[in-house]
């Protein structure tokens, strides 16, 4: 088993590691041929909240070289905030970043950061637990239908500076998507109500369906409101576009970043659906 | 939990506007402006948060959250906070601020038009302030954005409507309101008190020296030299301000009128939003009774209109039988 490359944009690295990081848990690598994933499932067994993150290899990773016995796919588990504390070191200054896969009785995470500027060498190592084809294949990303309805989201940076008042009010956000362009979140206790409403937005069509209906179709879902914020930090990534979709028992966030060739989704549990 | 996914509608306009086929009743009080920031922060300098309670801000624990009563007429709105008996805030946005104002008329009020508030508002009720402040300021504050902001209140017993709107987005905030009981009225005229027109900035520099570990601010405002000083007791120990040192009082004061010495001690806590309240105020007039009254009224411009917030403070240092 074999796995070193140099790493190339490391600080947009940082900032996806900072995001998905909000969801607490351990996080599995995935690393194939093509692209790396990042997968981050907490409380499963109460239907807790889940991250999937996808990075292209041909973006971020110069010589890349991947050898194993299991269709050259590498399958670990490690502590998402030692990976960020690497990062953060690793892209104070202009640094040459190579990371490679070691063994030293017990398998760990090489990376050896070189600063471009003096003759500072920087070794730091990360220990994971290496996972078997077979535990890969246990951890699948939830299959879900088309929904009813979704929305482009607006704005996260505005949405975040909503969402902070009005968990002031509430634990619990209520939010509506219709397929005529209408978003609302709302948030409700015995003192009182805030509602807020957007229009005009846009809708991804999906599975090449058009869903061109003349009935207005709505959904509704009431999650956590502290989740959801958490959430909302996607905003420090640019995204280009963020999708918000409503299932029977979760709420998925699609989020795609064109140019980095990144996307994020956050499954979060629904506490009531209508 | 009531069924709000149902019963709220999904657009705004349905419970909104005023003109809806569904409401044909006149709407008891409306009043709009364009821009909620000015009202939020005006609003702001009268709200005393708890910084040992950055935690639990849900509205619902209400010994936490601070009351506002509000009292609405046809020349304008008060926002009053108190404390006890011995402190008062109080917010008064006159109706010329807004670019629509529509206010039921009391038919048995008495409008002094001498005083800052009549006596008797068209409604009156009690409501939670950190809410009306979240709400205000529920787009955040960006740099060139404007948030337009609509009062709604349909009289007794229904809540307190806020609509505000950014860039197309609406936001719809129903607060509960309650029964408001009487406010504290101080009434000095006639005692003995002197009082002083200053520059906030100057005052707010006076304040700016003090130990805020003092429980305790001593005030004298003398027709002697130094006309103001103010002293504190605290953790670094004790701390003197002499605001004059040599100079006649016109030319710190605007205007004065100081008639013999006058000392009281008060709760430093309470003189906290009044000093505060000098950040964004142009001038402001102290008083200081013989009978412990303290006073602060602030003219805050802001854009091209002028808002007043008035503080009233008891002095700790009174006997127990001492009335107003």
């Amino acid at each position: 088993m074999k796995f070193s490359a140099k790493l190339v944009k490391a600080k947009v690295l940082l900032k996806i590691i900072l995001n998905i990081q909000k969801i607490p848990g351990d996080c599995v690598v995935h690393i194939t041929q093509k692209k790396v994933a990042f997968i981050i499932r907490s409380d499963l067994d109460e239907g807790g909240s889940q991250v999937w993150c996808e990075i292209e290899n041909s973006n971020f990773f110069d010589e890349l070289n991947i050898q194993s016995l299991s269709d050259n796919e590498i399958q670990f588990q490690l502590e998402i905030e030692h990976l960020k504390r690497v990062l953060q070191s690793a892209t104070t200054s202009m640094n040459e970043i190579t990371v490679k896969l070691a063994k030293r009785g017990i398998p760990y995470l090489k990376f050896i950061i070189q600063s471009t500027q003096q003759s500072v060498i920087l070794i730091q190592e990360i220990p994971i637990v290496l996972l078997t084809q077979q535990q890969m294949a246990q951890i699948n990303e939830p299959q879900l239908p088309d929904p009813d309805v979704n929305i482009f989201l607006p704005n996260l940076k505005t949405l975040q500076n909503i969402i902070d008042k009005m968990k002031n009010i509430s634990d619990e956000l209520c939010i509506t998507i219709s397929n005529n362009s209408e978003l609302k979140l709302a948030v409700e206790t015995n003192a009182g109500s805030i509602s807020t409403f957007y229009q005009g937005l846009t809708h991804a069509t999906l599975g090449g369906k058009d869903k061109t209906q003349s009935q207005i179709t709505r959904s509704s879902a009431v999650v956590d409101i502290k989740k959801f914020q958490k959430v909302l930090v996607l905003h420090s990534l640019s995204p280009d576009d963020v999708v918000c979709c409503i299932y029977e028992s979760s709420l998925l966030i699609h989020a795609m970043l064109h140019n980095h060739k990144v996307v994020v989704t956050y499954y979060l549990p629904i506490i009531i659906k209508n | 939990m009531s069924n709000y996914m149902n019963d709220v509608p999904m657009t705004p306009g349905a419970s909104a506007s005023m003109g809806t086929a569904q409401d044909t009743e006149v709407v008891a009080f409306l009043a709009k402006t364009e821009n909620a920031s000015d009202v939020s922060t005006v609003l702001a300098t009268i709200y005393k948060s708890d910084p040992t309670d950055k935690v639990n801000k849900k509205t619902d624990i209400q010994a936490v959250q601070q009351f506002v009563t509000v009292k609405i007429s046809e020349i304008g709105m008060s926002f009053i906070v108190e404390e006890g008996k011995h402190f008062q805030g109080q917010v008064f946005f006159k109706r010329s601020i807004f670019q629509e104002y529509h206010c039921q008329a009391n038919s048995s009020a008495y409008v002094d038009h001498q005083s800052v508030v009549p006596q008797m508002p068209s409604f009156q009720f009690k409501i939670n302030l950190a809410m009306i402040l979240d709400c205000l300021n529920i787009f955040g504050h960006t740099p060139n954005k404007y948030t337009s902001l609509q009062f709604v209140y349909r009289g007794y017993g229904s809540p307190f409507i806020l609509l505000l709107e950014e860039d197309g987005v609406i936001t719809n905030c129903s607060i509960k309101t309650m029964d408001a009981e009487d406010t504290l009225s101080f009434d000095y005229a006639g005692t003995v008190a002197n009082r002083v027109l200053i520059d906030s900035d100057n005052l707010l520099e006076a304040f700016g020296e003090l130990d805020y570990s003092s429980s305790i601010l001593k005030i004298l405002l003398t027709p002697d030299i130094p006309f103001l000083k103010l002293s504190t007791n605290g953790q670094m120990g004790a701390f003197t301000m002499d605001f004059c040192k040599s100079r006649e009082p016109g030319e710190i004061f605007e205007s004065f009128q100081l008639n013999e010495p006058i000392r009281h001690s008060f709760q430093l806590s309470l003189i906290k939003p009044c000093i505060k309240a000098l950040t964004i105020a142009k001038k402001t007039r102290m008083l200081l009774t013989r009978n412990g009254l303290l006073s602060f009224q602030h003219v805050v411009p802001i854009g091209t209109h002028v808002h007043t917030i008035e503080f009233y403070i008891l002095a700790s240092d009174l006997p127990d039988d001492m009335t107003f």
